[in-house]
């Protein structure tokens, strides 16, 4: 198991230009982690942070796109692997932040924690490429391939809170963030 | 009666006509044409779904990289997408042209209990709908409806009919 803010920390140093769609407590530790114009924190509905990226990949097959979905967050939109694999996003890499729980909403264990395969679930979707990773050295060495081989990739996250960040939904959900990222894609 | 496909071909080159370039779509067996025109024509990029709400949040992906979205469903996918339009596009003022096939519409046998919460709960979000009924209405409607939903910066929904679709 790793801490979560740890595990982004990996993946903030590896960041280049990618856009990266972050959602609930993933979104809240990662506009810390790595402030970036080229952070997505507006997906609003839950589970939709999957599809949201689904469409920066399509719209922008130039620029590699990375979702840090969580576990229940995917649950509710279980039929997006499908969607996204039939889509063939080669440039998305879809990570699952899997903790076991509805975390922002209380902590209440989701259906079979950590008895679901998401990595089983994206391969009979049809993701070329699945990973887990439950160790930060891992992880880190594994990274510099799953950002430049071809998607979509799902990477399974094997996570626990660690430190405490400030919640801020009127960062995450601002107009002015969301037309900023509009305009920097526009660049 | 215009046969279907003509009625497909018209709804998609009113589309092409406002800029319409990026469609998500999930079938209903009144849209199946409009389904094959779309997915055939080489300057509309199309998503086919799995559920109706995924493409609120593909559409709005999309937009922000600039491209012009549409979502195809029939009205059960309106009722399923509520919550994404009201977190994604209300929230985030994200445009999209909802083109949704009324099923439950006037004479319409077996839907009309769908057909009676339609346009209620459309009004409930404040999306602004248009009813198409008639052929010759359809670029202008489609046209007009794109121009609200880019000004307003919200969804505009554009009820699609038996008569507009070339289907009984």
């Amino acid at each position: 198991m790793m801490k979560r803010d740890e595990c982004l920390k990996v993946l903030a140093r590896r960041r280049k230009d990618e856009i990266v769609v972050a959602v609930y407590t993933a979104a809240q530790e990662w506009i810390h982690i790595s402030p970036s114009e080229w952070n997505y924190t507006f997906t609003g509905a839950m589970g939709q942070g999957s599809s949201h990226a689904l469409g920066l990949a399509l719209g922008r097959p130039d620029k590699r796109v990375i979702v840090l979905d969580g576990d229940g967050s995917l649950l509710m939109n279980l039929g997006s692997l499908v969607t996204i694999a039939n889509a063939g996003a080669k440039n998305l890499v879809h990570c699952v932040c899997e903790n076991g729980t509805y975390e922002t909403n209380g902590g209440v264990p989701i259906p079979r924690a950590g008895q679901v395969s998401f990595t089983g679930f994206a391969r009979a979707a049809g993701y070329p490429k699945t990973y887990e990773f439950s160790k930060l050295d891992d992880w880190d060495q594994g990274l510099d391939k799953i950002l430049k081989e071809d998607g979509p990739i799902l990477v399974d996250l094997k996570v626990e809170p660690g430190e405490d960040y400030p919640e801020d939904f009127r960062r995450l959900y601002s107009i002015e963030h969301r037309e900023a990222f509009r305009k920097a894609l526009q660049k | 009666m215009m046969d279907a496909k003509k009625a497909a071909e018209n709804i998609v080159e009113g589309l092409k006509q406002v800029g319409i370039d990026f469609v998500a779509t999930l079938p209903d067996l009144k849209l199946v044409e409009v389904i094959k025109v779309i997915d055939e024509d080489p300057d509309i990029k199309h998503v086919p779904l799995c559920r109706e709400e995924e493409g609120v949040g593909i559409c709005a992906g999309a937009y922000l990289t600039g491209k012009k979205t549409a979502l195809l469903m029939q009205n059960a996918g309106l009722l399923n997408s509520c919550n994404g339009l009201t977190t994604t596009c209300l929230q985030f003022q994200i445009p999209i042209l909802l083109l949704i096939y009324y099923a439950g519409d006037l004479g319409d046998r077996g839907f009309a209990t769908l057909g009676s919460v339609t346009e209620p709960v459309l009004d409930g979000l404040g999306i602004r709908t248009y009813i198409l009924r008639k052929m010759d209405e359809v670029a202008e409607t489609l046209r007009g409806a794109q121009i609200l939903a880019e000004d307003s910066r919200r969804p505009v929904a554009v009820l699609l009919t038996k008569s507009v679709l070339g289907v009984k």
